[in-house]
């Protein structure tokens, strides 16, 4: 374990320095470069004004509404359609016609049904993840260990008590992945429609800061968004591995 | 063999079934008119309009513009992700210097680069002609009802 290893950490600020000499020595005048400096100046004024904190929150919450409402209809019916041969072959055709809808395009129909704000964006993020959860849960059923589906045949549980107490704990931790890779594309849809369309959170300011004509702002949402994915994407590696690493032991005991 | 041939068509023919249930359940709602036309018409008139668009429509060309699009992009990417994945599986050196950026510019949405192109370039024709679609397209809904 030395510093040295950690040498990529200067990579961003050494580029950053090149384009702070570049952009002063050269003159260039702009509305779509900013220099580094004046980014720093603008990211640490919104952050100190708590305005970031604002549209950071209107993001995460339509985030949260979201994945609550489409992830966890598509995690019921992907144990359903996990648990149940001939529903998943029922489903199977409508699946496959519905899924490759692309989220961006029900944003004209999310925006007639519930006009801007937090309901659109939270409809369009609900689609998003509905998807995902649906396939990975199922696919998490289909790899429960069939053993297990036959002991709590033979002990006689009635349907819900079979998914509660054998399904559920079996297929937590491939569940918990499905969540991570859910939230991140989440995660992007959300700024897309901001950025697109809705009035609303961290991707409409960079947008209105584009439009305000003061790239220094929009360059400092950027660097936030970037931050931001990185400490969302970090953080549940970290959850994961937390909760994973005890379920892990008493699953080998 | 035969047996389970014949098994795997019947549960095909009732997914089909099923698909076909849900277009004919989108129908039914429209026809009782439990939701408003504007927000959805019936699928009739929605698949009328698709083969209209293809048909006479330039839908045809928009999607070849579009896939035409999505293919430069995809070549783009590709040469530049073959490019520093080779790199940075050949060097160790590169691995230890790069990968720190690419983890924090991995989890940013492609989509924050639209308002720096905009920026930068200005509104290409191509954007401008979307934007004029989408505020036609609502215009033309509203008409239609």
């Amino acid at each position: 374990m030395n510093a040295w290893q950690y040498r990529g950490w200067l990579l961003p600020f050494i580029l950053l320095g090149v384009a702070e000499f570049g952009i002063r020595t050269s003159g260039i005048e702009s509305h779509g470069i900013a220099l580094p400096s004046d980014i720093a100046k603008a990211l640490t004024e919104v952050i100190a004004s708590g305005e970031v904190f604002v549209r950071t929150w209107e993001t995460i919450a339509a985030i949260l509404l979201g994945l609550g409402i489409g992830g966890t209809i598509g995690a019921i019916l992907g144990i359903f359609l996990g648990l149940s041969r001939s529903a998943s072959r029922i489903a199977s055709l409508a699946i496959e016609l519905f899924r490759p809808i692309p989220p961006v395009a029900i944003i004209p129909i999310a925006l007639l049904i519930y006009g801007f704000g937090v309901r659109m964006e939270a409809a369009i993020i609900a689609f998003t993840c509905f998807w995902p959860m649906l396939l990975l849960t199922h696919a998490a059923v289909d790899a429960v260990d069939k053993q297990l589906i036959e002991v709590s045949r033979i002990l006689q549980l009635s349907h819900i008590k079979r998914v509660v107490s054998i399904v559920i704990p079996a297929i937590l931790p491939r569940v918990l992945t499905a969540l991570r890779l859910t939230i991140g594309i989440a995660f992007i849809v959300a700024i897309t429609t901001e950025i697109a369309v809705n009035p609303f959170g961290l991707g409409h300011a960079m947008m209105l800061s584009q439009m305000e004509l003061r790239p220094p702002f929009m360059y400092a949402y950027v660097v936030w968004l970037a931050v931001l994915g990185w400490v969302i994407n970090a953080g549940l590696l970290l959850l994961q591995q937390r909760i994973f690493g005890a379920m892990g032991i008493e699953v080998h005991r | 063999m035969k047996n389970f041939k014949y098994d795997s068509l019947l549960w095909h023919f009732g997914s089909l079934l099923f698909a076909l249930a849900i277009f004919g359940l989108w129908a039914l709602v429209t026809d009782l008119g439990m939701v408003k036309k504007i927000f959805l018409p019936p699928p009739i008139d929605v698949f009328s309009n698709l083969w209209h668009g293809l048909l006479e429509g330039n839908l045809l060309a928009l999607t070849g513009a579009t896939m035409l699009r999505m293919f430069y992009g995809w070549v783009l990417a590709s040469v530049a992700g073959v490019f520093l994945g080779t790199l940075i599986g050949l060097s160790a050196s590169a691995k230890a210097w790069l990968t720190p950026t690419l983890e924090l510019l991995r989890p940013l949405p492609a989509s924050t680069l639209l308002p720096i192109g905009i920026a930068l370039y200005g509104l290409e024709p191509s954007m401008l002609l979307a934007v004029i679609a989408f505020g036609a397209n609502l215009a033309g809904a509203a008409r239609h009802h």
